[in-house]
């Protein structure tokens, strides 16, 4: 087998096996969607295996995570997504801290709304699960984690929904009314496991209860995101776009006739004498 | 002080993730499924035993005292809310809308046990946040969800280094005379303002040099090498048994008794109560809790396990 037959057979191996690997993970997502299903279903006719939607909710939350995750492992993402998505995650949880003073104000709903804004939607809703994992490390974690995860989790899914109603052009005046609107909705869905665990009867009178107990909380986060959103909403997202901008350069060789899509082949590249340039930004 | 994962010499702290995962859910479970207060007693001084036993306890007041603080709201809220039970308290005025505001005993009593429930549940995730090295956690997680959980790694690693550089901004800004202490709370926030967004860019300039440092490395190739800095030992075999024998109690003690009933009259605990999956459940925390404390005093026993 010459050298360029050994290396098409590799790269079909390896083509083939991340084909299986994303099968796998593709399967793995449907069933843990399926048992969330099966979930709710059975906690809502009431024939679930324990009379306890606490612990129900519970799990519903991890299984609705890990399909989430699941999918972000799907994407083609590589080390450049990664790296952002853990440097947000890490502003966040230190906004968090930052602001830690001031009751009820956090950055994390706008940062993670930016993210999924200029991002898309996976980015966004990790950046938002991973702000919630990360600062529960320093500031406590609960059976609130899972559901502040899929809560800032969706408010990074409602920024990218935002950016394709906006046909993906900045807006301030959107990126700020999502954000205020999420600091209600935040609270209403984090009273949700609160309402189904320690609360009875589960009715919509005892969840108006529970809303009205966190009104205020509520307010005050739903202010503090206008703040943010109002004051950095553009600068914050023309930084994020012009950082996403440099995700999509992609060199061209010069004298080398090829081009060159990623860094392995960039540093071939390299080897051969040839020089890289930048093609489009 | 905040309450962050310490490296102790104890059991609790010796194992394996996976295994400390399974007897923290076994624990939350338990407390959420078994709504007889004898069982959330035995369940909650369970807990804080083992706490005490991982020497973590004094670390994790904070925590512990936030989740007295959500007790007591839950054992307010539900009184106002419910007014189902026939031992009514106080006989309050009609809202409209809302209907009659009676306190009833039953749901007083709901309240605080949904409350002590509550406390259990945040004691057991304590036990985890604190007895469990988070990156040890991380290791576990990249073995199911490789991005995400290095996404995670990242973000653990830049968080410390992230945060010195938020207080340190936030130290030269008082120095130069900001208002960022005095004044309201919107005005503290909107100084705080352009602290974030030098936040950000930091965070996206560290993004940008850690992209190029793992892609130099070989991020994305095949063949991802692996090193597991945690094995399963017979101690972990232990924690998994006590476990499943929580786990077992549970399911019987919900088979055989069924729920326990606080309305419309509070059932008396001590005849609703299935003794044999109490005294099971009692035996299994109380084993594990005697190993514990034997692991520290007995080196033979340290060895063996």
């Amino acid at each position: 087998m010459g050298e360029s037959e050994r290396k098409a057979a590799v790269a079909y191996a390896g083509s083939s096996s991340r084909a299986g690997r994303q099968a796998v993970l593709r399967h793995t997502r449907y069933a843990l969607l399926l048992l969330a299903a099966a979930l709710v279903f059975l906690g809502v006719r009431g024939i679930s295996p324990f009379d306890a939607w606490s612990l129900n909710s519970l799990l519903l939350a991890g299984l609705l995570l890990a399909a989430l995750f699941m999918r972000f492992e799907q994407g083609d993402y590589g080390s450049r997504e990664v790296a952002v998505v853990g440097a947000l995650a890490a502003a966040g949880a230190a906004g968090r801290v930052l602001f830690a003073a001031i009751p009820g104000v956090q950055p994390a709903t706008f940062i993670a709304v930016a993210a999924g804004y200029s991002f898309g939607a996976e980015m966004g809703f990790m950046t938002g699960a991973l702000i919630a994992l990360l600062s529960n490390l320093f500031l406590g974690h609960g059976p609130w984690t899972p559901w502040q995860m899929l809560a800032w989790g969706g408010a990074g899914v409602a920024g990218a929904l935002t950016a394709r109603l906006r046909g993906g052009k900045p807006s301030r005046w959107a990126v700020t009314v999502v954000c205020t609107l999420w600091g209600f909705v935040f609270g209403w869905f984090m009273n949700l496991w609160f309402w189904l665990s320690f609360v009875y009867p589960p009715t919509l009178r005892s969840y108006l209860a529970a809303c009205a107990a966190s009104f205020w909380f509520d307010a005050f986060h739903a202010v503090g995101n206008f703040l943010f959103a109002w004051a950095l909403g553009r600068p914050v997202i023309s930084m994020l776009e012009r950082f996403r901008a440099r995700f999509r350069v992609t060199f061209e060789l010069w004298g080398g006739g090829g081009k060159a899509g990623d860094d392995h082949e960039l540093e071939g590249g390299g080897a051969n004498g040839a020089i890289a340039f930048p093609k489009e930004v | 002080m905040l309450p962050v994962y310490r490296e102790k010499d104890t059991l609790l702290h010796g194992l394996h993730p996976l295994s400390a995962l399974a007897l923290a859910f076994s624990l939350v479970a338990a407390t959420l499924i078994l709504d007889n207060p004898l069982y959330t007693a035995v369940l909650c001084s369970g807990v804080i035993a083992m706490l005490a036993q991982a020497e973590v306890l004094g670390n994790g007041k904070p925590l512990l005292r936030a989740a007295a603080f959500m007790g007591m709201m839950v054992a307010l809220i539900n009184p106002l809310v419910n007014n189902a039970g026939e031992h009514v308290l106080i006989y309050g005025p009609h809202i409209p809308m809302w209907g009659k505001l009676n306190i009833t005993l039953e749901a007083l009593l709901y309240g605080v046990a949904a409350g002590a429930r509550l406390f259990t549940v945040v004691a057991a995730f304590c036990l985890v946040a604190l007895a469990v090295n988070p990156d040890d956690l991380l290791e576990l997680l990249s073995r199911l969800s490789f991005r995400s959980s290095l996404s995670a790694a990242l973000a653990v690693r830049l968080y410390p280094s992230m945060a010195v550089e938020a207080r340190e901004m936030r130290d030269t800004q008082l120095a130069r005379g900001d208002p960022l202490r005095g004044g309201g709370r919107i005005s503290r926030a909107k100084a705080h303002l352009p602290l974030l967004l030098s936040l950000f860019q930091g965070a996206l300039d560290r993004a940008a040099s850690i992209a190029e440092s793992m892609s130099a490395r070989g991020f994305g190739s095949r063949g991802r090498t692996r090193y597991r800095r945690r094995r399963l030992r017979p101690r972990d075999l232990i924690a998994t048994l006590v476990s499943l024998g929580i786990i077992g109690t549970v399911v019987t003690a919900s088979l055989r008794s069924g729920g326990y009933s606080f309305v419309p009259v509070i059932a008396n605990p001590l005849t609703e109560v299935d003794w044999l999956a109490w005294g099971a459940l009692s035996a299994a925390l109380l084993a594990f809790l005697f190993i514990c404390g034997s692991w520290r005093r007995w080196h033979w026993w340290r060895s063996r396990i």
